[in-house]
Formats: structure tokens, C-alpha cells, sequence
């Protein structure tokens, strides 16, 4: 399983987004996991039985829970814990950046401004340095 | 013989007359041996000398009192002059009482009617006034404040926040300035700001405190709601704009099969109207958050030199494809660290770069020096491009302005870039300034404290 592809999970509530992600991971080479909410993300997560991502693209502004309270969840539960986030959102605050990235996020990169191949770019990155 | 003294003239002549002739005819009467004679007038001149000494008295007694009543008129005369003087004095006296009376009548009225809150207590706080805001904004009625404490509408700050409060005003005895919430009589909880100073005697000792107070709810609310608008703008603008980058990345790409010559032409179209499109909303963006005076200023230590290197190196592309001759000149006094806010500083520099490259012909030049002056760190970017005409000069710094050689140039522009550089320079404490000649080219110069810039505490930074 030298070759298996990497699981990168999606938290993306715009349908049109979510596919142009999963397509553009499909194209690199990945394994997409998209979620247009972040409760069943966390559902599919706590679940024992399911495969965990190797990385969480995540959007900071999801309709049932804020980018901070799923990387919370994420790094109280130390199973999975050590899951790289990367989260691309459209608004930057800096107070809502400072918070998410001392919850331990690995980036945070504003999406109108990427390419989603850069986005691509970083996470890889961040899967072989991981 | 006579001692005339104050004798009217005939008197005095009458009685000499008189005198001597009895004189000479009582000696007439003697040496003429007739005896009755000699006796009668012996008699006469006595009764003259006797009468005459009547007179002398009389008048003596009549030029005391004359003497006396010109004194008394001269006494009186000054008495009166004193008076009038006093009188004068007083008519003066009582119309400067008057006028300050009218003043503080003046004052009182201004304060009583003032449209914020004005409260004065003794060093206790115990209320002794307040003006008739108060009673509107609080609810609470004259009588019940006066002799109360503010705490009466107060309570909703924490312990720590009014013992502060309390060491400034009263043992620092320094003036407090903050935002309070207080609690009208029917419950509302409202935001002042809040400013108290202590009113100290000669000896030091606080005799009143005299707070005034503004509601500001109203304002925060708005800011609130501007700040909210921002972020909802941010998040509701880029998405679509996301959307259509990404797909069209995806077909520029070939990720959904490949497309011939002239749809990728279109598609390309289309990408850069939609990069465009992003640009303008980032700007409004940024413009919105510097109008909401909410920009945050985070200085830290930067090494600018390694900034500049990093703008220009972003820039070579653009700077090789217009063959233009760019030489980055940088002072040795330059230090290798400076407290910056590196994102402002960035965009900034950036702008005016970019501004510089983008306006002047293939071939022509551009530089960027950084040195320093006095206490100031100076960029100064120079073209010999197209230039400011004399006419748009005094709008370069206006929101959407953009000069009118260059908008028939290219129409990629948002007008927005200046507006956006001047606003962060002097936000920062800085300066910016050009010159410039139409088709001889432009200088800017943009300087900033070489001590740093001040840090300012906001909730929202710019977009790249």
C-alpha cells in the first residue's frame, strides 16, 4: 500500500465549491472526503469504524458550527488530534486567525486569493513534512 | 492806633475821624479850662473808643464764622467728591456683579441644558448636581439623584473596573476617561463614554468630582453593525468570485478535457475579469475596514530590507516583460530591523511600485531608494513614465480617481490604491508626498518613523 492515496477530508458548505475541490483533489491525485456540514463530519469521525483523513480542508464559516469549535473538537479528542488543518476561508479576521492557529491549524489562507492548486501545494507540503 | 483787624473800611475811617476829633476837642476843653466842657467830650470819646471796640468784636467774631463756613464748604466740597467718587465706583461695582452674575447665569444655563449628562458630587460622591440630562438619560428624577451616588445608575462594571475608577480620580486625583454601561430606572442598560475629573483646591484636596457622560449605545451599535457588514460582505462577495476562479482553473487547466485555441482565449477573458473582480472587492474591502477605524496596526520587528527584496522580487516578472531599467538603491544607515507592521508596510510599497512599473513605457525606468532622514525612514520611488497631468495632482488621493492619461491607457484600475496607501501611511504616523510632470515622470516619497510605528489595537487587518 506504498501508493495509497491520501484521504483529504472537505468541511465546504457551498455545493459548488465542495465539487470543484473534490474534482481538483481527484485530478492531484487524492482521495477527497467532502462534507457540506461540519456535524456529520464530526460524526463520521468519532466513528471508530471509518477511516481517518490525512489532512482537513476546512472552510472557517460553516452553516451548523464555526471553523474554531471543529478544531476544537478535533484537537480535545487525542485521536485525532494530530490531523493537519488547513483552513481556507473568505474572511480574514485577524483576531478569528490568531485564535484558530493557537488551536494548533496549520494554515490559514484566504480562498478568493488561491489558486486551488496552491492550496493543493500547501497541503502536500504538509504531508511530507508530517 | 487802631488795630482795623477785619473793620470794613468806613467803619474803621468814621471811628478814626471820630476818635481824634474828641481827642483834640477834649484837649481843646482842658487847655481852654472849661470843665464841662472837657468832661462832656472826655465822655463822648470814651463811649466812641467803647462803641468801637463793639464793632471790632462784632466783626471779628463775623470773620471767624465766615473763615469757619469757607472751611466747612471746602470739607464739604471733598465730602461730596468722595461721595460721587464712591458713587461711581459702586454704579461700576454693581455692573461688574451684574455682568458676572449674567455669566454665571450664562454658564449655569449652558450646563443645566447641555445636551450630555453632567454630574457633580462632593470627594464622597454624594451627588450635589445634576443637570437635566441626566434625569432624561437615567430615568431618575432630580430629587432622587440629588444626595445619591452615581453608583445608583451604575453597578454593571466589575469591582476591579470601579476600584480603578476610584484610585485615578481620587488618589491619583488624574482625570478617568472610559466607556461605562450603566442602567436607566426602567432597566436599559446603555454605553457612556465617560469622562471624570477630580476639582482640587490649593492645598490638594479634591472638593468635587464633575463627571460628564455621552451615550454612545447608538455608535457602538452602528460600529457593530459596520464591522458585521464587513465580514458578511467579505464572506458573501468572494464566494461566487471563488467559484468562478476555481472553475475556471479547472478548465484553463484542462481537468475537464481540453479545450481548443479560442475557448481557452475566452476562458482567459473571463479570468482576468473575474481577477479584477476580486482585486475591486479586496480593495472595497480594505477601504471599508480603514473607514470603520477599525485597522488594526500590529508593529513588530522587521527586517525591511529583506520586504523591499521580496516586493521586488514578486515584481521582476512584470518589471522583465516591459524591459524596464529598475535599480533598488539602499542606504548602509538603513537598520537591519525596524518596528513595523509589515503587512501595511507591504502594501503600501507595493502599491506605489507596481504604480510606477504599470505607468511607464516599455524601456523606460523605475527606482526604489531607501534611506533615512533625521529620524525618518524614507522610500522614495521614482519613473520617467507617463506622470500626474497638473490638473489630477490634487485628486490622486480621492477615492476612485484615477488621472485622466492613464484611465485612456488601460481601464484596469480601481482608483482605490492611493486612497488606500495614504490612509495606512497616516494611520501609521507617516507621510506621503510626490511630484510629478505629465510624460517626464513621478516621485513618491512615503516616510516613517525610523523609532517605529505605534501600535493600534483593531479587530481588522487588510487583504492582500
Amino acid at each position: 500500500m506504498a501508493n495509497k492515496k491520501a484521504t483529504i477530508m472537505i468541511l465546504e458548505d457551498e455545493e459548488l465549491l465542495l465539487n470543484a475541490i473534490k474534482k481538483k483533489l481527484e485530478v492531484s491525485g487524492f482521495n477527497p472526503l467532502g462534507f457540506l456540514g461540519a456535524q456529520a463530519a464530526v460524526s463520521y469521525l468519532q466513528n471508530e469504524a471509518n477511516e481517518l483523513p490525512d489532512a482537513v480542508w476546512l472552510d472557517y464559516h460553516l452553516k451548523d458550527m464555526d471553523g474554531l469549535a471543529f478544531t476544537k473538537i478535533l484537537k480535545d479528542t487525542p485521536r485525532l488530534s494530530s490531523i493537519p488543518i488547513v483552513v481556507v476561508s473568505n474572511s480574514a479576521n485577524d483576531e478569528t486567525v490568531k485564535n484558530i492557529l493557537a488551536l494548533g491549524v496549520n494554515k490559514y489562507i484566504l480562498k478568493a486569493e488561491h489558486r486551488l492548486d496552491d492550496i493543493i501545494g500547501v497541503i502536500e507540503n504538509i504531508l511530507e513534512t508530517e | 492806633m487802631l488795630d482795623k483787624k477785619n473793620l470794613p473800611k468806613i467803619i474803621y475811617s468814621t471811628f478814626t475821624v471820630l476818635i481824634l476829633s474828641q481827642i483834640l476837642m477834649s484837649i481843646y476843653a482842658i487847655i481852654s479850662l472849661i470843665p464841662v466842657l472837657a468832661v462832656v467830650h472826655i465822655l463822648t470819646l470814651s463811649f466812641t473808643v467803647l462803641l468801637y471796640y463793639f464793632f471790632l468784636q462784632f466783626y471779628e467774631n463775623l470773620d471767624q464764622n465766615t473763615k469757619l463756613t469757607e472751611k466747612q464748604n471746602k470739607e464739604l466740597t471733598e465730602t461730596k467728591d468722595k461721595l460721587t467718587k464712591l458713587l461711581i465706583e459702586l454704579e461700576e461695582e454693581k455692573q461688574t456683579t451684574e455682568k458676572q452674575k449674567n455669566e454665571l447665569l450664562k454658564l449655569e444655563l449652558a450646563i443645566e441644558n447641555a445636551s450630555d449628562p453632567i454630574v457633580i458630587t462632593d470627594p464622597e460622591a454624594k451627588i450635589i448636581y445634576v443637570n437635566k440630562a441626566v434625569e432624561l438619560i437615567t430615568g431618575y428624577a432630580r430629587n432622587e439623584l440629588i444626595g445619591a451616588k452615581p453608583s445608583l445608575w451604575g453597578r454593571q462594571m466589575s469591582k476591579e473596573f470601579y476600584e480603578n475608577l476610584w484610585y485615578t480620580i481620587k488618589t491619583k486625583k488624574n482625570n478617568f476617561h472610559g466607556l461605562i454601561s450603566n442602567k436607566k430606572r426602567d432597566g436599559t442598560v446603555y454605553i457612556a463614554d465617560v469622562n471624570i475629573s477630580p476639582v482640587i483646591n490649593n492645598e490638594g484636596e479634591v472638593l468635587y468630582f464633575v463627571g460628564i457622560e455621552r451615550d454612545v449605545t447608538q455608535m457602538k451599535e452602528t460600529d457593530r453593525m459596520k464591522t458585521e457588514f464587513i465580514s458578511l460582505a467579505s464572506h458573501q462577495l468572494r464566494t461566487p468570485l471563488s467559484t468562478i476562479k476555481w472553475y475556471l482553473e479547472m478548465l484553463m487547466d484542462g481537468d475537464a478535457g481540453k479545450m481548443n485555441k479560442e475557448q481557452h482565449e475566452f476562458i482567459t477573458y473571463i479570468n482576468k475579469a473575474n481577477e479584477r473582480m476580486i482585486e475591486l472587492v479586496n480593495s472595497l474591502l480594505n477601504v471599508s475596514k480603514i473607514e470603520s477605524g477599525k485597522l488594526a496596526i500590529d508593529p513588530a520587528p522587521t527586517d525591511i530590507v529583506g520586504v523591499i527584496d521580496e516586493i521586488v522580487t514578486e515584481m521582476e516578472r512584470r518589471i522583465k516583460e516591459k524591459k524596464l531599467n529598475f535599480t533598488l538603491n539602499i542606504s548602509k544607515e538603513v537598520p537591519n530591523s525596524i518596528d513595523l507592521d509589515q503587512k501595511l508596510v507591504r502594501q503600501v510599497i507595493a502599491n506605489i511600485l507596481t504604480n510606477s512599473v504599470k505607468y511607464t513605457p516599455d524601456f523606460g525606468s523605475v527606482n526604489l531608494d531607501l534611506y533615512t532622514d533625521k529620524d525618518q525612514l524614507v522610500f522614495k520611488v521614482t519613473d520617467n513614465g507617463y506622470g500626474i497631468p497638473a490638473k489630477d495632482q490634487q485628486k490622486i488621493y480621492t477615492k476612485f480617481h484615477r488621472g485622466e492619461n492613464i484611465a485612456k491607457l488601460d481601464n484596469d484600475g480601481t482608483g482605490l490604491g492611493l486612497y488606500l496607501v495614504r490612509s495606512i501611511v497616516e494611520a501609521s504616523g507617516g507621510k506621503i508626498w510626490f511630484e510629478s510632470e505629465e510624460n517626464k515622470g513621478t516621485t513618491f516619497w512615503v516616510s516613517l518613523p525610523l523609532a517605529g510605528v505605534t501600535a493600534k489595537k483593531g479587530i481588522v487587518s487588510l487583504d492582500s
